[in-house]
C-alpha cells in the first residue's frame, strides 16, 4: 500500500487526501527507506490553521472607541496644557527684578517640570477618551 | 457585511494570507498570529474590505503588514537558517513546528515552472485542473512538473 502510494505521488497523481493518508502510514510504520519521504510529505502536507475560528475570534473582539474628530482631540489637548501652563503661572512666585544663575536655573527647571506634567495629563486624558 | 459574510471570506482567503505571512516572518507560530491580527484589522474596517476589489488580494496584503509588525517587534527565536541541515536534523523541533515554512522555502528554491506548479499545488492547494487552466498546461504536463518538483525536494530529506 505504501509503495503503491509513493509510485503514484512520485508520478504526480495523488489526490490530497491520498497524499495525508500516505503520510499517516510512513508515520505510523516508520522505517529507514522511506525517512525522506516521511519528512517531505510532512513539510508539503502540513496543516493550516482554522481560518474559521479565526475569523470567528476577530469578528467577536470588540473595537476600541475610537476618536473620529481628530480636531476636537488636539484642542482638547490645547486646552489643557494651556490651563495647566496657565495654573503653574498662577502658582509660581513674582519674578525678582534680579535673579542669580541659581533662581534662574530653579525657576527654568519648575517651569519644564510643570509643561512635562502638563503634556503627561494631556496624553492620559486623550488615551482614556 | 456581517460576521458570515466575513468568515467565508476569510475562510477562501486564509490559505493566502498564511502564505503571505509566512513569507515575511519565516516562522509558522509567528504567521499564524499575523494572520489572526489580520483578521480583527479586516473585521473592524470591513466596509473598507468590502470596497475591495480583490479583496482576497486585500486580505492578503493586511496579512502582510501584520507579519511585517511582528517581525519589527519580535526578535525571532528559532530563525531558518540551512534548510538542508534543518531536514536532516529529525530530533530538532522546528521541523514538525514549521513544516509549512519549510515547504516554504524549499519550493521558492525550485526553477520555474516546477516552482509556480508546486506553490499552487502544495501551498496554494489547487487541484490539477486549477493549475491547468491558470497556466495554461494540459494536465499529463502539470503531473510531470509535479513528479519533477517531488522528486527534487526529496533531495533535500535524503541523509
Amino acid at each position: 500500500m505504501i509503495n503503491e502510494l509513493l509510485s503514484k505521488f512520485y508520478n504526480g497523481e495523488t489526490s490530497p487526501a491520498e497524499e495525508r493518508q500516505l503520510l499517516s502510514l510512513l508515520e505510523e510504520n516508520p522505517t529507514p527507506e522511506h525517512e525522506a519521504d516521511r519528512r517531505l510529505l510532512r513539510a508539503l502536507c502540513a496543516p493550516m490553521p482554522d481560518f474559521s475560528a479565526m475569523a470567528r475570534k476577530a469578528s467577536a473582539v470588540t473595537p476600541r472607541r475610537i476618536i473620529r474628530f481628530p480636531r476636537i482631540r488636539i484642542a482638547a489637548a490645547v486646552a489643557i496644557l494651556l490651563a495647566a501652563v496657565g495654573s503653574f503661572l498662577l502658582k509660581s512666585p513674582q519674578p525678582q527684578e534680579e535673579l542669580t544663575i541659581d533662581q534662574a536655573r530653579e525657576t527654568t527647571i519648575m517651569a519644564l517640570t510643570a509643561y512635562n506634567d502638563a503634556i503627561t495629563r494631556s496624553l492620559d486624558k486623550l488615551n482614556n477618551l | 457585511m456581517n460576521a458570515k459574510i466575513f468568515n467565508e471570506l476569510m475562510t477562501r482567503a486564509g490559505r493566502l494570507m498564511m502564505i503571505a505571512a509566512l513569507r515575511v516572518t519565516e516562522s509558522q507560530a509567528d504567521a499564524a498570529d499575523a494572520v489572526q491580527e489580520a483578521m480583527i484589522r479586516l473585521w473592524q474596517k470591513r466596509s473598507e474590505l468590502q470596497k475591495a476589489e480583490n479583496q482576497t488580494a486585500y486580505a492578503a496584503m493586511t496579512a502582510r503588514r501584520c507579519a511585517l509588525d511582528i517581525v519589527r517587534s519580535r526578535h525571532s527565536a528559532d530563525p531558518i537558517d540551512e534548510v538542508r541541515g534543518m531536514a536532516a536534523d529529525d530530533d530538532n523541533p522546528i521541523e514538525a513546528r514549521d513544516s509549512l515554512a519549510l515547504a516554504l522555502k524549499l519550493i521558492d528554491a525550485l526553477p520555474s515552472p516546477a516552482r509556480e506548479v508546486m506553490t499552487m499545488r502544495h501551498l496554494d492547494g489547487l487541484e490539477i485542473s486549477e493549475i491547468q487552466e491558470k497556466l495554461n498546461l494540459s494536465a499529463a504536463n502539470v503531473r510531470v512538473i509535479l513528479s519533477r518538483g517531488r522528486a527534487a525536494l526529496r533531495k533535500n530529506f535524503e541523509i
